[in-house]
């Protein structure tokens, strides 16, 4: 079932896009915070390059994509969220709570972006399973 | 507090300079880490860049594959080290500064 390709419309790229974005804009700082300046203007370059790019090259109002790799994708970034959750949780009584709400803040914006995703995703099986007459 | 790190009585293996090389170290794990992690981040660029999750071409696939292997390492890796080196060196500097808030003259 995984290796069906399903069709989704163009919000699923721009929810990619700004799933891209989203987690650079965690990584971004960290870079910057290490003296890590070059590799953090340039994170921020790729990855607005490759927002842009993701959502020009599917013009079309709909594609069809592989559902296994864009599931496993999204569990990816589901995964990315594990270190700054153990970091927010471990200096949970050290840290000031504005660094605790942040973390919080990126860890939910990944969250919201993966399930805006997989809703985009669950569509397109829905629309496979008429299509093939097993609604 | 930190004027007194040069105290003999804060060196050793057990004093005070101890913590700051744990400090040091746990600081370099953490760059380490943030590499590591940054190639699972490129990767999620790589599929965004190439399009790659709108077709199922066999470079596509590998870079995909690539990708999806990456986010995978570099985030439990991160969190490994976060949950099992970073955290325990962070709360030892963090009880030997609240040592010295209590011992020092």
């Amino acid at each position: 079932m995984l290796q069906m390709k399903v069709r989704v419309n163009r919000s699923f790229f721009y929810i990619l896009s700004g799933l891209v974005l989203w987690i650079a804009a965690g990584a971004v700082p960290v870079f910057l915070v290490f003296d890590r300046v070059f590799y953090g203007v340039a994170s921020a370059l790729l990855a607005a390059t490759a927002a842009v790019l993701s959502v020009a090259r599917h013009r079309s109002p709909s594609t069809d994509v592989v559902l296994l790799t864009s599931v496993a994708l999204l569990i990816g970034a589901l995964v990315l969220t594990l270190p700054p959750l153990a970091l927010g949780v471990g200096l949970a009584g050290h840290w000031p709570f504005q660094y605790l709400a942040l973390i919080l803040l990126y860890v939910v914006g990944i969250f919201l972006f993966v399930a805006a995703a997989a809703i985009q995703l669950r569509r397109g099986v829905i629309q496979r399973r008429r299509e093939q007459g097993n609604p | 507090m930190l004027a007194r790190a040069d105290d003999p009585n804060f060196s050793g293996p057990m004093g005070f300079t101890h913590f700051l090389a744990l400090l040091r170290e746990t600081e370099e794990a953490m760059v380490t880490q943030l590499g590591e992690t940054a190639l699972s981040y490129f990767g999620l660029i790589g599929v965004a860049l190439a399009g790659c999750v709108g077709s199922a071409g066999i470079g596509c696939v590998v870079a995909g594959a690539l990708a999806i292997a990456g986010l995978f390492h570099g985030g439990i890796s991160a969190f490994l080290t976060i949950l099992f080196r970073v955290l325990p060196d962070v709360f030892d500097v963090v009880d030997a500064f609240h040592f010295l808030d209590l011992h020092c003259p």
